[in-house]
């Protein structure tokens, strides 16, 4: 879809990061490490969430460097740099993720939790000893936060994640996802039904969550 | 079929409930979901399971990487540079090749390498980053404020000296620093002596200054150099550097506020805020102090508690029995008889340090009274064997059910719509400091800065728990950057 000069224009004026990465699409090495500085630890952990694993994550993040990088000749300000970035991250994920499921590699816990789905494996929370009839400490409610988090779909996951910590609107994540706004809308409101399926047990009993 | 219309309308209940919590429905239907769950408990129970769970995800740890990560990814970048050019070399003729392969490869990895030699080696400083250092090292503070008679007028207003009060950091040194840098000679040594995450942060500032436009960035340089060049350049540079401090301690928001107002309402506002900020540190007590001052009142609290109870109904005495029996003896505020309140006032003043006895004399009584409970909160808080882990500073972590019992039986009317109108965090900020005393809970002593809050304030007031539950939700329009997890704050968006 072609962009228009006035969006290009808005973006380039609103955005300082549109601005490094016009200044990178001029071949400026400069610019393009200030963007590798500013992201690096967001996209780490949007990828370490995703995947499940830290090393896999600080890999594909620098593939969605290198993306990057090899697009900037043709890199025309449409949205804001950060939607552009995690669009490529976003396909990056999805591509290494099918990948690794093909070849068993991860275990994907996560299923297509609809209406009658069993949202987690009540087995694997039971092995785990955190049973929700009593105060979880700290680390503990980390990992059963983990757990739910897991126990999400791989869109669903990512949905999530770009709302809760990239705060983006709906129409930011259907962009980057390719999803129209009722899909996005479907997709949150589901993967926050099963959020809360899993671990309202535990919050109930009032499990010290520091403010 | 009444099996998929049930279903069906959970799914629409539940997207209109998420939607809602994003800030992502209109106004109408926000208001509709509103009025919902001003009547529907369990439609707001829902509600606040989803915001519950929707919190928990704070648990989930950040990444940080290391510099390896960057230096392996430019590494990657010089090598995908490299390949580009071998491949666009490849349709040359052969005799053009070579020449064409050399230069631009040389030329290429120049431009890459620059960045990341200076990266690993963090011995050579490229000329421009010499020549703007002071500019770049100090962006964050120049980028506050247009002209130089603004530090003028601060100075005039609040003084020279510390301002920001006993915690900040020798002025003096900070000035010695600043005239460093500005010097062109010593430049180069004090950015050798710079540890890698100060070389690291330095760049980040240096690329936000280039990112600037060539105007903004000249504009940065002329008031850096009219505030070296000023006869009072001593001063100046002191008050900058004090407003720079002092700012530092602001949340960002309030920041951005300070610094989109025009010079003369920015110096007052910031000359209210110091001036609060002194009084609030002044009469802020110690934990032992707050101890002393709690025995001091407790025998006389509690005696008065004994004749209240005598007027007591039935429900307001097992109330009482319940909120004294754990601890809050503050409850008997407004059930104090004048001739009483004299009697604890004096016993306040026996009990406080005499420098803060002064203080606290200077206050018209209504605020001594506040003061005082606002005392006792915070002792029998930083009592309770309910504190936890993760307490804030001075003793004012707040349970939330505390906070809102508080805000129920404690905050007049016309406060709470006041309170219910802003944003969450705002609200709770002020709910924190009526609870400490340093603000009153009745109308009419809210500070001028938080009338522009009530004024903006949408939508009809709830009751706090459904705030604080489902908070108004702060997004901007569509347009404005999300708000960085991490990473360096940028500069302020152009304004010429």
């Amino acid at each position: 879809m072609a962009i228009s000069e006035s969006t290009a224009q808005r973006f380039t004026a609103q955005d300082p990061d549109v601005r490094l990465m016009l200044q990178v699409r001029d071949d400026d090495a400069g610019a393009f490490e200030e963007l590798v500085h500013r992201y690096q630890n967001r996209l780490v952990s949007l990828l370490a969430h995703l995947a499940g694993r830290r090393d896999l994550a600080e890999d594909l993040a620098q593939d969605v460097f290198l993306r990057v990088y090899r697009a900037r000749k043709r890199y025309v300000p449409g949205s804001k740099f950060s939607t552009w970035l995690y669009t490529i991250a976003h396909n990056v994920a999805s591509n290494a993720l099918r990948g690794l499921a093909r070849r068993k590699e991860v275990h994907l816990v996560g299923t297509d939790s609809g209406a009658n789905g069993n949202p987690l494996d009540a087995a694997a929370l039971a092995a785990s000893g955190l049973m929700p009839t009593r105060q979880l400490d700290k680390a503990e409610l980390r990992e059963v936060v983990k757990l739910a988090v897991s126990a999400l779909n791989e869109r669903q996951r990512m949905a999530v994640l770009l709302n809760k910590f990239e705060h983006l609107s709906y129409e930011e994540i259907g962009e980057i996802m390719q999803l129209n706004l009722p899909a996005v809308k479907s997709l949150l409101s589901r993967a926050r039904s099963t959020l809360r399926e899993i671990l309202d047990p535990y919050l109930q009993h009032g499990s010290p969550i520091d403010v | 079929m009444n099996e998929t219309h049930s279903a069906g309308d959970k799914s629409r209940q539940l997207e209109e409930i998420v939607a809602y919590l994003d800030g992502e429905l209109s106004p109408q239907e926000s208001a509709q979901v509103e009025r919902r769950l001003a009547s529907d408990e369990q439609y707001r129970r829902h509600l606040q399971g989803m915001e519950r769970a929707w919190a928990a995800l704070d648990q989930l740890p950040a990444a940080t990487v290391n510099d390896n990560f960057s230096k392996t990814t430019m590494e990657l970048v010089v090598d995908a540079a490299h390949s580009e050019v071998l491949q666009r070399t490849q349709a040359l003729p052969v005799e053009r090749r070579k020449q064409r392969l050399s230069t631009v490869l040389l030329a290429t990895a120049a431009t890459l390498l620059g960045a990341l030699a200076y990266r690993v080696q963090s011995g050579n400083p490229n000329r421009a980053l010499l020549a703007d250092l002071p500019v770049i090292e100090y962006i964050d503070i120049y980028s506050q404020f247009r002209e130089v008679d603004f530090l003028r007028q601060l100075r005039r207003e609040l003084g020279g000296g510390n301002w920001v009060g006993s915690s900040a950091e020798e002025p003096a040194d900070q000035l010695q620093q600043f005239r460093l840098i500005s010097s062109s000679q010593n430049r180069e040594e004090w950015l050798e002596s710079l540890s890698e995450d100060e070389r690291v942060t330095l760049r980040a500032k240096s690329n936000r200054f280039h990112s600037l436009s060539e105007q903004q960035q000249e504009r940065l340089r002329s008031l850096h150099q009219e505030i070296g060049s000023a006869p009072d350049a001593a001063e100046l540079q002191q008050t900058l550097l004090e407003y720079q401090q002092w700012l530092n301690g602001l949340p960002p928001s309030e920041q951005f506020e300070l610094r989109e107002k025009p010079r003369e309402d920015r110096v007052s506002q910031i000359v209210r805020m110091v001036e609060q900020q002194k009084k609030n540190e002044f009469l802020a007590l110690s934990p032992d102090e707050l101890r002393v001052v709690l025995r001091a009142v407790r025998p006389q609290l509690e005696a008065i508690r004994a004749q209240a109870v005598e007027t007591m109904s039935q429900r307001e005495r097992e109330e009482s029995d319940s909120s004294f029996g754990r601890g809050r003896i503050w409850r008997l505020n407004n059930r104090v008889p004048p001739q009483s309140r004299e009697e604890l006032l004096s016993a306040v003043h026996q009990a406080l340090p005499p420098e803060k006895r002064a203080r606290f004399e200077q206050l018209p009584p209504p605020e001594q009274w506040q003061r005082l409970f606002g005392w006792i909160r915070q002792a029998v808080r930083a009592d309770s064997s309910d504190r936890r882990d993760g307490d804030r500073r001075n003793g004012r972590w707040i349970p939330e059910q505390e906070l809102e019992e508080f805000f129920v039986e404690e905050v007049d009317a016309a406060t709470k719509e006041r309170l219910l109108a802003m944003p969450r965090d705002k609200m709770q900020e002020l709910l924190e400091k009526m609870y400490t005393g340093d603000l009153s809970s009745r109308t009419g002593n809210e500070p001028e800065n938080h009338e522009r809050e009530r004024r903006h304030g949408d939508g009809p007031p709830l009751r706090f728990q459904d705030r604080l539950d489902h908070p108004r939700p702060e997004r901007g329009p569509p347009d404005r950057p999300p708000r960085f997890r991490e990473g360096p704050p940028g500069p302020p968006p152009p304004s010429d």
